[in-house]
């Protein structure tokens, strides 16, 4: 054993000295940073999106710049109640909504947050029962705004004029000048001074996305306000109608803490997905520098130097040792990683995502994830290993390599429908399968799988490792020393039964 | 590098890994074997690498393990180091079997030579150390020594693939001696190397000799063994053709002489044939063949005895090399009839 663990050394401290490992170690971190940090840092527009907009008939606009307005405060709504749940705080006296957990607020809880002095009312009932390291709280960034036609351009030309001189603005060339700063025009409305029942018809140009929530909401208010008006001229007070409307009939939706059950459930899906992909990028990983070792140590003549040394049994189990301490160091980095990834995410992912991960913080949870980490190494591992030993050149491996991967990566495609039925014909057939039952277990462990079914699949996957290691031992010995061409399918069964070794 | 001396009437060396050499009494004298093989036959398929091969390297000695490509020379080193297992016969190391005691006591280069390109000569030559049971620091301590040596102290932590072949391959011996091993096996130790290094390389093996380890190595040129050996064994086609001293092995060969007389040398006693040369002035130039196991000697005696005038007497020695030749070629024209 101790010189099997001097070869486990040298593997290990040779491979991390390699440029090769600390640029697999870093890279999967720094793309999973880069794809949050850099949309962020790439998106200069702090100050959200513009809509050109030109009310011709001098009916609509107000409406419209006040339901925009409505769903600004929503927003902020939202957002204070993120934050209140973070810092699990409860204002005795709060006068609005914002203090209950709910990811949606109606128009008529925004009139009265504003109503009630807004944001600024809100931080001061707020800030007395903040934690003394609370974090200020952020106001989020208004998304949309209305800003006029640019004085160079009239919103009354005729269509085929505006078709003709809108589009440079809406691909954001020259960027509109707010009095906060520079926007992204999104889409240019003008609505015509005959609009109404009879003339419904309005214009919109869009950069080519379509924003149906703009869409919706200027429908909506246009709507409004041409019933308000139809009803005025009926003789009924509009007001008296809104003051109905956003009454007590008005709902008061309640929703789960974030983290609770629902968001728990979405994020579940996609946790152990994660854990079998890291798992199984680490594996492969792992297994082609096994590959890779090996055969530099045939094409080189290293082999029959240290066959003179140590036995083919020391020298496999060392590789093995040596090259799992490197997938162990990865995973244990990805992990970390992501661990620390979720202490600075913002609050209202971490809120979602910490209660998601509280199953996979138990003991048994750890243990069996270093358990199908360790089953799953050995069990792909081998593979390449004795690979490795029959052939002198990648070359010659990739005869073997190319169905091998093909085989391996089922797992990894399957995994995701499987875990939309945890319990469906397809994971549990898989989790037999003992090549992928730690990926697919590890999937379901979170989801109520039987003790038996865990128990008798491990029993099963580690009779399969046991019964590998013994065969790929027989082919390692029999097969470091050969040179030419692989051995064929023939000799090698006959290795499997022992017959030939020596 | 000093080994201890053998005792008079006892081995029992130890090696830097703390493994020692079985104590085995020396009997009358007669020197003890470090390595036996017993009718070693090995079989791959219908190919019969090595035939009831049979030999004794005696401890202490310096032994040729002789023979052309697919002698079946490495076949039979890899059995010494249980790489390989014989179909039939025995092979005994110091005693016992080839297995993981006797490998800790065994220095191997192979022929084909191969080293981790990307490590340091002295952490590969004291990561061998250490696989051979070896403390981390005497290890590093043995390698920079050996390095030192054979003459690449100055390279000690440079790597391997910024070595030429040639360093190369002095890196790699230094891992076979890194644990003082009591017996060398050497397969083709000396190819690849310039005659400098070469001349290394020998003297290396005579101290180590001198220290008491049994050195068998294998080769193709026959100088090195002719310079080197007290002993060989030379094989062919798994089997073996000759085995005992380089003297005995040049007996094996009919000595041939250079006349030059008045009369004809062809009745004198040993003479196997005589051809003669044109003469110049009355002296006849001959060329002589003696019977195998004829000496010179009573030729000249004989010579003198019988009035026959010489003028010129030149014996000339058959090399190990014409004596490869002689037996390889003959084993390989009687095969072919």
């Amino acid at each position: 054993m101790r010189r099997a663990l001097l070869i486990a050394q040298r593997e290990y401290r040779q491979h991390i000295r390699t440029r090769g490992f600390w640029i697999g170690l870093l890279l999967i971190p720094v793309i999973m940073v880069a794809s949050t940090v850099v949309p962020m840092l790439l998106d200069t527009d702090k100050g959200g999106d513009a809509v050109l907009m030109a009310d011709l008939s001098g009916r609509f606009q107000p409406a419209i710049e006040r339901a925009i307005e409505f769903e600004y405060q929503k927003l902020i709504l939202r957002y204070l109640s993120v934050y209140t749940q973070e810092y699990d705080v409860h204002p005795p006296a709060a006068p609005v909504d914002w203090a209950r957990h709910s990811l949606w607020y109606s128009d008529a809880e925004a009139e009265r947050f504003v109503a009630a002095g807004g944001i600024d009312a809100a931080l001061a009932v707020l800030q007395p029962e903040l934690p003394a390291n609370a974090a200020p709280f952020k106001i989020p960034h208004r998304g949309l705004r209305l800003v006029p036609f640019p004085d160079t351009m009239s919103p009354a030309l005729a269509k085929p004029d505006l078709d003709a001189v809108l589009p440079p603005y809406l691909k954001g060339e020259p960027s509109i000048v707010a009095e906060d700063g520079p926007h992204r025009v999104i889409a240019a409305i003008v609505l015509p001074d005959t609009l109404g029942p009879e003339h419904p018809g309005w214009e919109m140009w869009t950069n080519g996305a379509v924003n149906a929530g703009i869409i919706q909401l200027v429908t909506d208010t246009i709507r409004q306000q041409i019933r308000d008006e139809a009803l005025a001229t009926a003789g009924f007070d509009p007001a008296a109608l809104a003051r109905i409307e956003a009454g007590d009939a008005a709902p008061h939706v309640n929703s789960p803490r974030l983290g609770g059950t629902v968001s728990t459930n979405a994020i579940r899906e996609l946790i152990p997905v994660g854990c079998a992909w890291m798992l199984w990028m680490t594996i492969m990983m792992v297994s082609n520098v096994l590959l890779h070792g090996l055969i530099e140590e045939r094409s080189n003549k290293l082999i029959e130097s240290l066959l003179a040394t140590v036995s083919a049994h020391e020298l496999m189990s060392g590789k093995l040792i040596g090259v799992a301490g490197i997938g162990f160091t990865i995973a244990v980095t990805w992990t970390v990683f992501a661990i620390v990834s979720v202490s600075f995410a913002p609050p209202d992912f971490a809120l979602v995502l910490r209660p998601a991960l509280d199953p996979y913080a138990s003991f048994a949870t750890v243990f069996g994830l270093v358990f199908y980490f360790v089953t799953g190494y050995l069990a792909i591992a081998t593979l390449f290993l004795v690979i490795g030993s029959m052939c002198d050149s990648m070359h010659d491996a990739q005869a073997y390599m190319t169905p091998l991967i093909v085989i391996l990566l089922a797992p990894l495609v399957m995994i995701r429908p499987a875990m939309a039925d945890p319990h469906g014909l397809l994971p549990v057939i898989m989790s037999w399968i003992p090549i992928y039952t730690p990926f697919v277990m590890l999937g379901r462990l979170g989801t109520g799988v039987s003790t038996f079914e865990v128990v008798s699949s491990s029993v099963l996957l580690v009779g399969f490792v046991t019964g590998e290691l013994v065969i790929a031992g027989r082919i390692f010995r029999a097969s470091l020393l050969r040179t030419g061409q692989p051995p064929r399918i023939s000799a090698l069964l006959k290795l499997c039964f022992g017959k030939g070794l020596k | 590098m000093c080994w201890p001396a053998p005792a008079p009437d006892r081995l029992a060396l130890q090696n830097p890994t703390g493994a020692s050499w079985p104590a085995r009494p020396i009997r009358g004298g007669r020197p003890l074997s470090a390595l036996t093989l017993d009718r070693v036959t090995k079989r791959f398929t219908d190919f019969t690498a090595v035939d009831a091969l049979s030999f004794d390297v005696p401890e202490g000695s310096i032994f040729g393990f002789l023979g052309p490509n697919g002698a079946g020379k490495t076949t039979s080193l890899r059995m010494v180091l249980d790489l390989l297992r014989p179909d039939s016969g025995s092979i005994t190391i110091a005693g016992q079997p080839p297995g993981r005691a006797a490998l800790s006591e065994i220095g191997y280069l192979p022929e084909e030579r191969g080293l981790y390109r990307r490590m340091t000569a002295l952490d590969l030559v004291s990561y061998f150390g250490t696989l051979k049971g070896m403390r981390r620091a005497a290890a590093r301590a043995e390698a920079a020594m050996l390095l030192e040596r054979v003459g690449l102290g100055a390279a000690l932590h440079r790597r391997i693939e910024m070595m030429s072949k040639g360093m190369a391959q002095k890196v790699q011996l230094a891992t076979a001696l890194i644990n003082r091993p009591r017996l060398l096996l050497l397969d083709e130790p000396f190819s690849g190397l310039d005659p400098m290094n070469q001349h290394v390389l020998e003297e290396i093996i005579q101290e180590r000799a001198r220290d008491g380890v049994t050195v068998l190595f294998s080769t193709h040129v026959m100088q090195h063994a002719e310079r080197l050996c007290q002993q060989l064994v030379l094989i062919a086609r798994g089997r073996k053709l000759f085995d005992g001293t380089p003297e005995q092995a040049r007996r094996a060969l009919p000595r041939r002489l250079q006349l030059v007389s008045r009369g004809d040398p062809s009745g004198l006693p040993g003479v196997a044939s005589a051809t003669s040369g044109p003469p110049v002035d009355g002296w006849i130039p001959w060329q002589v063949t003696l019977a195998v196991g004829a000496d010179p000697q009573p030729l000249l005696e004989a010579c003198f005895a019988r009035g026959l005038v010489l003028r010129d007497f030149d014996q000339h020695e058959p090399s190990l090399h014409e004596v490869f030749m002689h037996l390889v070629g003959h084993d390989l024209s009687r095969e072919a009839a």
